[in-house]
């Protein structure tokens, strides 16, 4: 089996119609994930924004509610997606057989990894959306650009999705799923640009986040949201789309290496 | 009607493997050598202690794990060839449930018809039908998660027939039910038989495969120790009545038996097999006057415990 995402079909749409009725059916559960992203930019946005009033970003003066509420919007994408790919995922694959039941249909288990991920993908989405209508309650992001966030939003949620995918592939049990969430997830948006510009962390830390995904889906989604929708922002997007795809062959592999046996 | 696409006869066997051998790291194999063949129709057991290898088989079978070697056909297609082609025609009830909980009854039913493709008014259709053929008709709103062990259970049988599967296979169907909800589903298995649908289970449950099976294969060690017709393989392995000698009265126990009877020491009772209880009943009471002992027809569960031995399995 060669093909990179081995015999995935347009089965995987059902796969993720089943979780997207099942978050429909159960939406006040879907609510509350949603209240996280507001309490976020309404902490970060009156807390931290009473002590530092402006954010020196790209050469512009910001006040920090503008500079913080496109980095709560990166904080969304990946906080569903990732969390969704992660602990969904595990507790469908393993508390409550879903996997299984679905693989005993003509639907393969590459069907049901390829649909999880376009499922994070839809939780990024969904997310960003929430959380942009509350940024625009608060007066910020009025631009045409920001038709870009929710692009940005699908290609950074297929690509955390597809690497909460991976980490479920392997990790022991449902505890285990900290080390991911906790070393990995937490350092990438802390560190990501979203509430303090990189340019004040020292310079081998400024070269580290070069390799940090968070640092370009935060940038991308800043300029989106400042109104300034040039190219850099869709190659963001695109980018982060195709560095998604090795990722969702590498979680076909190892959920299929844990799985068939 | 509802389910009942059976293979014609002469097509050959709904289920044939050969030679199946299945190992999972080191250590004995889980599969080891099996033949098995079910005839289109039937309703083939498969029997054997935990660990003997009957849910590696099932699971080969049902395209879920490779095989190391052999050769298997499920309605005449290989499962490692064509995975998603087997798959469409068989229904499988495993061992857990694994309904969708948030979903309602009826629910399930609709969202697992679409992984056949199955247009949804024909999967309404079908799903309403088979709610009614598994009597839970006046449940199809309610909650997946207030019903009792028993009506999961025939969920997700239904939930295997929505796409009239040829085979239907059911991998310990009655495991952890009260005796009337195992009773309920014996039922509903032999209307399927009648509708002619082929079937293979597994089951711990000797008087489960007598009540449904047309016949079982006993396995143990990943082979297969005896095959036959229920009633056959009684015959044959263990005679037609059993008398029980409490040991303490039987003393060493092998002379017990009369001219063709077998005998075997099992903890505290000596099981004499014969094929004329009655007179060995009467020899021994004669012999132990005032003893406990216990004439009784064979079983297939005697049968099976003289086959895979009566030591405990972990």
């Amino acid at each position: 089996m060669t093909r990179p995402f081995g015999d995935a079909s347009a089965l995987a749409l059902q796969v993720w119609r089943r979780n997207f009725e099942v978050w429909v059916v159960t939406w006040r559960t879907a609510l509350v994930s949603l209240a996280e992203p507001v309490f976020t930019f309404l902490a970060f946005g009156f807390g931290v924004g009473a002590v530092t009033r402006t954010v020196e970003w790209d050469g512009r003066e910001l006040d920090y509610a503008s500079f913080v509420a496109p980095g709560v919007i990166a904080m969304a994408v990946m906080f569903q997606s990732f969390f969704e790919c992660l602990y969904g995922s595990y507790v469908r694959m393993y508390y409550q057989r879903t996997f299984d039941a679905i693989t005993a249909t003509p639907a393969s288990l590459d069907d049901v990894v390829a649909g999880e991920a376009l499922w994070g993908m839809t939780r990024g989405v969904i997310g960003t959306t929430s959380t942009l209508l509350v940024v625009w309650a608060f007066g910020h992001a009025w631009t045409p650009s920001v038709v870009a966030v929710p692009v940005l939003a699908a290609a950074g949620g297929l690509f955390f999705g597809a690497a909460g995918l991976c980490f479920t592939g392997i990790v022991k049990n449902i505890e285990s799923i900290n080390y991911p969430l906790h070393l990995v997830g937490v350092p990438l948006y802390l560190f990501g640009g979203l509430f303090f510009p990189l340019e004040s962390l020292p310079p081998w830390a400024q070269a580290v986040s070069l390799l940090n995904p968070m640092a370009y889906l935060s940038t991308a989604l800043r300029r989106a949201c400042l109104g300034d929708a040039g190219p850099v922002v869709w190659l963001t997007a695109l980018g982060l789309a195709l560095a998604a795809l090795p990722l969702l062959a590498l979680a076909i592999r190892l959920m299929r290496r844990r799985l068939v046996k | 009607m509802p389910p009942g696409s059976t293979v014609p006869p002469g097509s050959g066997p709904a289920v044939l493997i050969r030679g199946l051998r299945k190992s999972f790291g080191a250590g004995p194999p889980a599969v080891d050598g099996l033949d098995l063949e079910v005839a289109p129709g039937s309703c083939f057991g498969l029997l054997g202690p935990n660990g003997a290898g009957k849910t590696t088989t099932i699971r080969v079978l049902c395209a879920a794990s490779p095989r190391d070697a052999g050769e298997v056909r499920v309605l005449g297609l290989d499962p490692a060839e064509e995975p998603r082609a087997v798959k469409a025609r068989l229904g499988i009830v495993p061992q857990m449930d694994n309904l969708d909980p948030d979903f309602s009854v009826l629910r399930n039913l609709l969202v697992y018809a679409r992984y056949y493709r199955i247009p949804a008014p024909e999967a309404r259709r079908r799903a309403l039908e088979l709610l009614r053929f598994v009597r839970l008709e006046d449940r199809a709103d309610g909650s997946v998660e207030d019903l009792s062990g028993g009506l999961k259970r025939r969920l997700v049988i239904a939930r295997a027939l929505l796409h009239e599967p040829a085979l239907l296979v059911l991998d310990e169907p009655t495991t952890g039910l009260d005796p009337q909800a195992r009773h309920e589903l014996w039922e509903r298995v032999r209307e399927l038989r009648r509708r002619g649908v082929t079937i293979l289970l597994t089951t711990h449950y000797m008087e489960e495969a007598e009540a449904l099976c047309d016949r079982v294969a006993i396995m143990d060690r990943g082979r297969v120790l005896v095959e036959g017709a229920p009633r056959d393989l009684v015959r044959a392995h263990a005679r037609r009545e059993v008398v029980e000698v409490p040991a303490a009265a039987g003393g060493g126990g092998a002379d017990l038996g009369g001219p063709g009877d077998e005998v075997e020491v099992h903890g505290d009772r000596v099981l004499v097999y014969t094929d004329r209880g009655e007179e060995a009943w009467h020899r021994l009471s004669a012999r132990f006057p005032g003893a406990d002992l216990l004439l009784r027809r064979a079983t297939l569960e005697d049968v099976f415990l003289r086959a895979t031995g009566r030591g405990l399995r972990e």
